[in-house]
């Protein structure tokens, strides 16, 4: 362990009382997408149960069944299928239920899309039998057409089936496409004038879209139908409504005294990430951008070796001690004239959203499933506590 | 062949080719016979007509051996090899050792001076002439005086002939004959390739030469040949294979009409050719020897087996190393280390890496890269051109001038002396392979078919420069303007093929920088291409394989032709055997820059993955990984298995005729149960896109029953149900074709065709998407292959700084001891290409450093040792040791565990001992083995092996009479029992034990030994 980071346990037991009273919450960055925010207060395992929370336990809309109707792409069907779940499904899941094996697909708990490649309203145009017999095989070096999710077009339960059921809502969010948009490519569904009204709604539900399904040749043809439903990233990464999430200790980067000359230089140009300038007039080294530093250790290392006749035993095997007595942080490296720690208290945040959900909306969502878990265990807890007292 | 000059695909276009659903990278060169592909694997063999010498084992009563397998080159004599030997001692009053002949047909050695009398020599002198060159070299004069002393009492050439006559199978033979005989071996046998006929002079100059080899080897001069070099090697590749088959069948069917013909004569009967030339004999033998690999014009001739192969299709790759291959049929089980190393001479022309592990290590080779093997000329324009050059024909070469003159050789046959040789050195040294051996006196020229020669850049010597200039680079660049190739390089002499003799007589610099110092220690007339053309096919593929340990790269290069990728861009109109295509392949990130040419970018065989180096949960211990759920989830490492069988109208005996039909219960026997059927269309085959699982019918086939079958089945059905005439007879068998029992999948594409006999055929290909589970098999480009033993949750993964996770986790214990050194440099550049978004060039011999990349990775913000701080995602915290994260090329491995996976509870038995089958196809069981065994016995779960042993295998209720102890008769369905011996229908006992063990007893009562089973009550 001589060359590793040293990592230390936080210590004490968590406190709510004073937890609450700490816990602090600086916005970095919000987009849509993502959202990266600094945390005061909390410790490394209750993010991480936050985190985890994200990737697999906060419910989604994807893709799961799949009826292919017809596929005469030189892609086959599982192929297509497992493309087609990974595709995210823009509608919000908190207004549909889970679909339980033997539940009958509803607007409640399920969303209806079709692909159909050339359109209908293509076929039409072009004159041709809907049927494309006679859409032939190619005849010259033609390229390949590529198909879209654009291409997958929301099937709403039909009005008669599902009357006065509620209409699932739509994030509305930036890039959404208006409703012309959507009437310009939305030639699917002529078939019934109505459901065309529904899928130029606002309301309609949608797919992202811009992504390459598969690509095809003219007299090639594809007739989808999918039904979207609700589930958990644990089951499968498509149910993920996170790219990823992740969080990190905030850095702290402490020069042991003053360094100059060719040493600070050699700290400087060590970094990949940049932290350390030199002060322009007095050459003196200086920690420029603390917040980017990675803890790779690069300037520990570096000029370790040029310090010859030290051992390591100026280095922290834990961190307890601390040169600088800095409250809640830890040494990760820590060479001759640089100390690389570890704030643990002090996160940085990141969460990027797939497009279900606004990305800061997640950690909401994340924080009320922690909560019900929380509450379920402390119930049961008490439940159990309960039968004990009973029985004394 | 494939895309030679005699098929459809010759010179056609890409878009010609994709219309005609051929795939244009598919390079052709292999076979296609009863619709299987199929190669001619190159054959290594020992060159013809060259003098080798070589020492004998100290136990042998010859020292040294001068050997020359003479062939003649055209027409079909067989090889026929002369031997001239030198005793260890004296024999028969010679003091001196002395040097024999071996003759063709003759039964002992002769001594060299009868050979050289019968041959028409008169004087000693004359003979050593022959023998010795230079006048004055008395050593050698000594060291033959005792051999030419030997022939003093035969003292004319008739007398030499009779005394070879003499020891041939001229058995009782006039003396007339015997010396007609001789002079005919002589003539006709002896050192064929010299001449046929009377070229007796010719043949005494040979003779002489090889003497004179053997005794320059004996005194020293001369070093013994090495049989390992590859210079000697000849490889006949489809060609010359072919060449040879078709020369035998021809002359069978010569001699078969030649037969007929005189038959016919001989009845008197009207001469038909038309009925004496079998026309098929050439084509059917020919098919049959590429179908099945054994290659012999007759089934009397020795076999030589697997000259053809089915052509790998697994990958790209495999395909083209395939083509490449070479065999040395030399003894496989013979232990000789030499044949299998690797030798010097085989620089450039053959792989270092890739060979197979195990029983063909060494003998099975690859070519490398570059490497090319002639294409012979005749011999009879050379020679023109060679007397037109003033050489003197050895047939009137005298004496005087060979000492003086430099002799000739041609494909290892001496053909005549040149007073100039540098003159013919400066005037055929660009146009074929030539050595001049000052010391030896010796001009050898190469021309024949099966040499390896391979191209090199020709250095001008006076400038000391590369011929090829920058122009020349740029034209070729650009070759579609140009229209330059690489064969304009060499025919505008900037370029040359050298075969292996000759690259021994050239200065060959390996780069720039070693031709800059010409002069200094050497002067340099060649320069290498790259020095990692000396890799093959699959070696090229590895990355910075100079970094790793080398049996490292001999395992990836066995490996690389099990990984999946894209083996053809027409797979799905190919109804291959079995196939295996990876939804996503990727093009390395880390190349090299044969891959280029290889087209591995287009049709690759792996996925760039993120790897993390760590011990993280223990669930990648031995050779395993852990692979991210989330990262199999999206699509990492999927593939489709396709799988196609084929079923046939047969015609059996007696003109019964099998048809493919959906079978009718009513009167088809043996058929399977009603929804095993379901799935068949009308015309008896599966639809496609149908979901398909084991024990369906895929094709139903039915065989009308023989007659007597019919009647008999007809007979018993009414003897059980008395119903045969409402049932009708059931006249047909079912011979269906089923899904194995273990396999699952869609039918993907249904074909019906007519086959060769013009029975109707079915293949289907049925489609099975594999995804990654725990147990499949993985490997990174440097040997390290592993199983996946964890599908690892996302969220448990560990995640860096910037919130990347890893897909693969590889154990450390993994490198060290392997010492897979590029596999960490491929991790380091492989991250940079991630980064920087470009291809990293990991070519082998290059001079990329770890610190030009660490320097890279530092300027994209990330450490440069690759090492990175991560979080572990079970605790939250971050991890105590800093982690080698990069990317890596990794190949997922056909071998996954769908496949291979096989378990019963019950089923079949064998019919002896009645346990339970064995292997997975027959449904088998698993046996508890000898060392399985062993584990319950030290546990002391003695029920436990009962049980497995007995119970759950073969148990049997045997009945056992108490006083005799032997096994006695039971009629359990009277439930009467009784030892006839005994007179004893009382004390009769039933045990339990294996049938394998009733056997036993029975084997041993039938060689009258009793086993007696003496029974104990043990009460309660």
């Amino acid at each position: 362990m001589k060359n590793g980071p040293v990592v230390a346990r936080e210590s004490g037991p968590f406190n709510f009382a004073e937890a609450s009273r700490n816990i602090q919450v600086r916005r970095v960055l919000h987009t849509v997408d993502e959202v990266t925010f600094e945390l005061y207060g909390v410790n490394a395992p209750f993010l991480n149960a936050l985190r985890r929370i994200l990737i697999a336990e906060v419910p989604s809309m994807a893709i799961e069944y799949v009826t292919i109707n017809e596929n005469s792409t030189v892609m086959n069907d599982e192929f297509l299928a497992h493309r087609l779940g990974l595709v995210p499904v823009l509608a919000d899941p908190r207004l549909y239920q889970f679909r339980k094996e033997h539940d009958v697909p509803s607007s409640q708990n399920t969303i209806r899309f079709r692909l159909r490649f050339p359109s209908v309203n293509k076929l039409l145009r072009q004159g041709r039998s809907r049927t494309g017999e006679d859409l032939g095989a190619p005849t010259a070096h033609c390229p390949s057409i590529p198909v879209y999710s654009d291409n997958i077009f929301w099937e709403p339960f039909s009005a008669t089936t599902n009357a006065g059921t509620f209409a699932p809502v739509a994030l509305n969010m930036d890039q959404s496409h208006s409703a012309e948009e959507i009437n310009t490519c939305g030639e699917a569904v002529l078939k019934d004038r109505r459901m065309q009204e529904d899928a130029s709604s606002p309301n309609a539900a949608r797919v992202q879209p811009g992504i390459l399904l598969t690509k095809v040749l003219p007299g090639q043809r594809l007739d989808i139908a999918m039904e979207a439903v609700k589930g958990l990233g644990q089951d499968h990464a498509k149910w993920s409504p996170v790219a990823t999430a992740y969080y990190r200790m905030t850095p702290k980067v402490r020069l042991k005294g003053e360094v100059n000359g060719p040493a600070a230089k050699a700290l400087r140009e060590s970094c990949p990430m940049r932290v350390f300038e030199l002060e322009e007039t007095s050459g003196v080294l200086k920690v420029a951008h603390e917040s980017r530093c990675t803890l790779c250790g690069e300037c520990t290392r570096r000029l370790q070796e040029k310090i010859i006749g030290e051992d390591d035993s100026h280095r922290k095997e834990s961190g307890s001690e601390d040169l600088f007595e800095e409250p809640n942080c830890q040494t990760v490296y820590e060479s001759h004239h640089v100390k690389v720690c570890n704030e643990t208290k002090r996160f940085m945040f990141t969460i990027e959203s797939v497009g279900q959900y606004r990305a800061d909306v997640l950690f909401g969502e994340a924080l009320m499933i922690l909560r019900e878990k929380c509450v379920y265990l402390l119930e049961s807890l008490q439940g159990d506590s309960e039968s004990t007292t009973t029985r004394e | 062949m494939l895309h030679s000059d005699f098929c459809h695909l010759n010179g056609l276009t890409e878009y010609q080719l994709q219309n005609m659903g051929e795939c244009p990278y598919d390079q052709g060169g292999y076979f296609i016979i009863n619709g299987s592909e199929k190669v001619l694997i190159a054959q290594e063999r020992m060159g013809n007509n060259a003098v080798y010498v070589f020492r004998r084992a100290s136990t042998a009563p010859y020292s040294h051996v001068a050997e020359c397998r003479s062939v003649l080159d055209r027409g079909n004599k067989p090889a026929r090899t002369a031997q001239v030997k030198i005793t260890r001692g004296g024999v028969k009053g010679q003091s001196g050792q002395c040097v024999m002949v071996s003759l063709p047909y003759i039964r002992s050695d002769i001594p060299l001076a009868i050979v050289f009398r019968a041959l028409g020599l008169e004087s000693d002198r004359e003979m050593m002439e022959r023998v010795i060159y230079d006048p004055k070299d008395e050593e050698m004069q000594t060291l033959l005086m005792s051999s030419l002393d030997m022939g003093s009492v035969i003292t004319d050439q008739n007398l030499a002939l009779d005394f070879i006559g003499k020891r041939g199978n001229s058995v009782g033979a006039t003396r007339d004959r015997r010396i007609r005989y001789a002079r005919e071996v002589l003539q006709l046998e002896f050192l064929p390739h010299i001449g046929i006929g009377a070229y007796e002079p010719a043949k005494a100059w040979f003779l002489g030469y090889m003497t004179h080899q053997l005794l320059a080897t004996v005194l020293g001069r001369r070093e013994e040949d090495d049989r390992d070099h590859y210079g000697l090697k000849r490889l006949d590749l489809a060609g010359p294979l072919l060449t040879g088959l078709f020369r035998q069948l021809f002359q069978k069917v010569v001699k078969d009409a030649r037969m007929i013909l005189q038959r016919q004569l001989d009845t008197g009967k009207e001469l038909n050719i038309a009925l004496a030339v079998k026309s098929r004999t050439i084509t059917d033998n020919l098919k049959y020897a590429i179908a099945t690999g054994n290659w012999r014009a007759d089934r009397k001739a020795a076999v030589r087996t697997g000259v053809s192969q089915v052509l790998n299709r697994l990958t790209y790759a495999a395909s083209l190393s395939h083509l490449r291959r070479l065999n040395s049929p030399i003894g496989r089980e013979g232990k000789l280390a030499k044949p299998r190393q690797l030798h010097n001479t085989q620089w450039g022309m053959i792989c270092p890496a890739e060979t197979p592990e195990g029983q063909a290590c060494g003998l099975v080779k690859n070519l490398a890269l570059m490497a090319y093997i002639s294409v012979g000329t005749p011999v009879a324009d050379i020679l023109e051109m060679l007397y037109n050059f003033e050489m003197e024909p050895l047939y009137e070469v005298t004496a005087e001038q060979i000492t003086r003159q430099t002799k000739v050789f041609l494909n290892g046959s001496w053909v005549g002396i040149h007073p100039r040789p540098e003159e013919l050195v400066t005037a055929l040294r660009m146009l074929l392979s030539i050595v001049f051996d000052i010391s030896q006196g010796e001009l050898r020229i190469g021309t024949d078919a099966g040499r390896v020669c391979r191209p090199l850049f020709i250095v001008d010597t006076e400038t000391s420069t590369l011929r090829i200039r920058k122009q020349h680079i740029d034209q070729l660049r650009d070759y579609e303007t140009t229209d330059y190739s690489f064969s304009r390089l060499v025919r505008e002499g900037l370029v040359e093929y050298l075969d292996v003799n000759e690259e021994e007589t050239v200065m060959i610099a390996m780069d720039q920088e070693h031709l800059a110092t010409s002069g200094e220690h050497a002067i340099y007339t060649h320069m290498e291409i790259h020095p990692s053309m000396i890799f093959g096919v699959c070696a090229s593929i590895i990355p910075f394989p100079d970094h790793n340990q080398s049996p490292r790269n001999t395992y990836q290069a066995a490996m690389g032709k099990q990984a999946m990728g894209m083996y053809l861009t027409n797979y799905n109109l190919r109804m291959d055997t079995m196939a295996h295509v990876l939804y996503y392949p990727q093009k390395p990130l880390v190349t090299t820059r044969v891959m280029e040419h290889l087209q591995f970018r287009t049709l690759p065989a792996g996925i760039n993955a993120v790897v993390a180096i760590a011990c993280y949960s223990g669930y990648n211990q031995e050779d395993s990984l852990i692979m991210s759920q989330a990262a199999v989830d999206r699509g990492l490492f999927r593939s489709v298995y396709y799988k196609t069988v084929k079923e046939e109208e047969q015609k059996k005996l007696f003109g019964q005729q099998e048809v493919i039909n959906k079978p009718d219960s009513a009167i088809t026997i043996g058929m399977k149960e009603a929804h095993a059927y379901s799935k068949l269309e009308s015309d008896g085959i599966i639809g496609v896109g149908e979901r398909v699982r084991g024990g369906d019918v895929l094709v139903g086939k039915t065989a009308p029953l023989g007659a007597t079958r019919a009647a008999v089945d007809a007979a018993e059905q009414e003897a059980a149900s008395g119903m045969a005439a409402l049932s009708g007879i059931r006249s047909r068998k079912d011979c269906s074709l089923v899904m194995k029992r273990t396999e699952r999948g869609v039918t993907d594409k249904v074909l019906v065709c007519t086959g060769e006999a013009g029975t109707r055929m079915v293949k289907i290909r049925i489609r099975t998407e594999l995804i990654p589970q725990v147990g499949d098999k993985f490997a990174s480009r440097h040997g390290q292959k592993g199983t996946m033993g964890l599908c690892m949750p996302e969220e448990d993964l560990p995640f860096n700084v910037d919130g990347i996770r890893p897909d693969i986790i590889m154990n450390p214990h993994a490198v060290p001891s392997r010492m897979t050194i590029a596999h960490l440099i491929e991790a380091l550049l492989g991250k940079v290409c991630a980064l920087s978004g470009v291809e990293g060039d990991a070519t082998a011999f290059t001079p990329v450093t770890v610190d030009a990349i660490g320097r890279e990775l530092v300027r994209h913000g990330y450490d440069p040792r690759g090492w990175e701080l991560l979080f572990n995602g079970q605790t939250g915290r971050p991890m105590n040791a800093a982690i080698f994260m990069g990317v890596n090329y990794y190949q997922r491995l056909r071998h996954v565990v769908y496949q291979k996976l096989g378990a019963r509870a019950r089923g079949a038995v064998q019919v002896l001992t009645r346990q339970p089958v064995e292997g997975k196809s027959r449904g088998g069981g698993l046996r508890i083995g000898e060392m399985e065994k062993d584990v319950f016995v030290a546990y002391g779960a003695s029920a436990v092996l009962k049980e497995r042993m007995c119970d759950v295998s073969d148990k049997y209720r045997v009945h056992v009479c108490e006083i005799c102890g032997l096994i006695a008769i039971a009629d359990l369905r009277r439930a009467t029992f009784e030892c006839r011996g005994c007179k004893n229908k009382t004390q009769i006992a039933a045990v339990e034990i294996p049938y394998a063990c009733k056997l036993l007893f029975q084997e041993l009562m039938s060689m009258a030994i009793a086993p007696r089973m003496i029974l104990k009550d043990l009460g309660d």
